[in-house]
């Protein structure tokens, strides 16, 4: 089974939605069919996705007959092993997860960012300040649909518009 | 009386219209910031209006009917005054 990782290189073009979060699940070796699963998208799209940042340079494709075999084969000879094996997955598990949420979330701030950049340039960058002390897609979300009233009264109600239609994106992804 | 409410009127709407200039620096869009245009736009126009009745009407004898202009020159001044501070408190409170 081909296994991807990422290559040493840093992104210096910017990356689509799914290019960020397929490029932030490789942070580990990682299966096509588990990169599908995570991502939530088809495997035509996660082909797609994989060969763009395979041209970028950005991931990398490993055939490990070897790991797959030893990961899907644990050799359990004991109940001690087996437990280990378990409790060794769960672990990745939930390291998974939160970087699975990590990649989330940069993905959102970059968004948010963008927009805001797009619509209000260099005004922005007091608002980008605050967006990087977020640390939860909540904590985004409530302070994005406040700054929606802010900028649709006060300083531009076309980058407000485009805001809460990001937010609305956001919370339909989340709920 | 006349020249007081006159005097008072003018100084209050110029007053008016320092503070609305400096209100649409923290609003440059949106719509508070359009609308301001707006209202500093018309309040400079009363601004010359007022100079201008109360130099026609300063030298005028004392007569009721100027100093019921003048005094409703002072009220529509210290309208333009609430409106202000009313945009000014809507601002603060989101930011």
């Amino acid at each position: 089974m081909i296994h991807y990782q990422r290559t040493s290189k840093k992104p210096d073009v910017l990356l689509s939605r799914n290019e960020l979060l397929v490029y932030m699940l490789c942070r580990e070796k990682i299966s096509e069919a588990e990169l599908v699963e995570r991502a939530h998208l088809t495997l035509d799209e996660m082909r797609e996705v994989l060969s763009e940042l395979q041209k970028k340079g950005l991931v990398e494709a490993e055939n490990s007959l070897q790991v797959n075999s030893s990961q899907s084969k644990p050799k359990a000879n004991s109940l001690q092993e087996v437990k280990q094996s378990f409790s060794s997955q769960q672990v990745m598990s939930k390291e998974s997860d939160v970087s699975q949420k990590v990649a989330q979330l940069q993905f959102v701030k970059a968004r948010v960012a963008s927009v805001l950049e797009s619509y209000l340039g260099k005004q922005a960058a007091s608002y980008q300040q605050e967006l990087e002390s977020k640390r939860s897609l909540a904590e985004i979300e409530e302070w994005g649909y406040k700054l929606v009233i802010k900028l649709r009264l006060a300083v531009s109600q076309e980058a407000a518009v485009a805001l809460e239609t990001v937010l609305k994106f956001l919370s339909e992804g989340t709920h | 009386m006349t020249q007081i409410f006159s005097i008072l009127g003018t100084l209050l709407i110029l007053y008016d219209l320092y503070l609305g200039f400096t209100i649409k620096q923290k609003a440059p869009g949106g719509l508070i910031g359009k609308q301001l245009s707006q209202l500093n736009l018309l309040t400079v126009l009363f601004a010359v209006g007022y100079l201008v009745i109360t130099f026609l009407i300063w030298n005028y004898p004392a007569d009721t009917l100027y100093t019921i202009i003048s005094l409703l020159l002072l009220l529509g001044a210290a309208f333009i005054f609430l409106v202000i501070r009313l945009i000014q408190a809507i601002l603060t409170a989101i930011g």
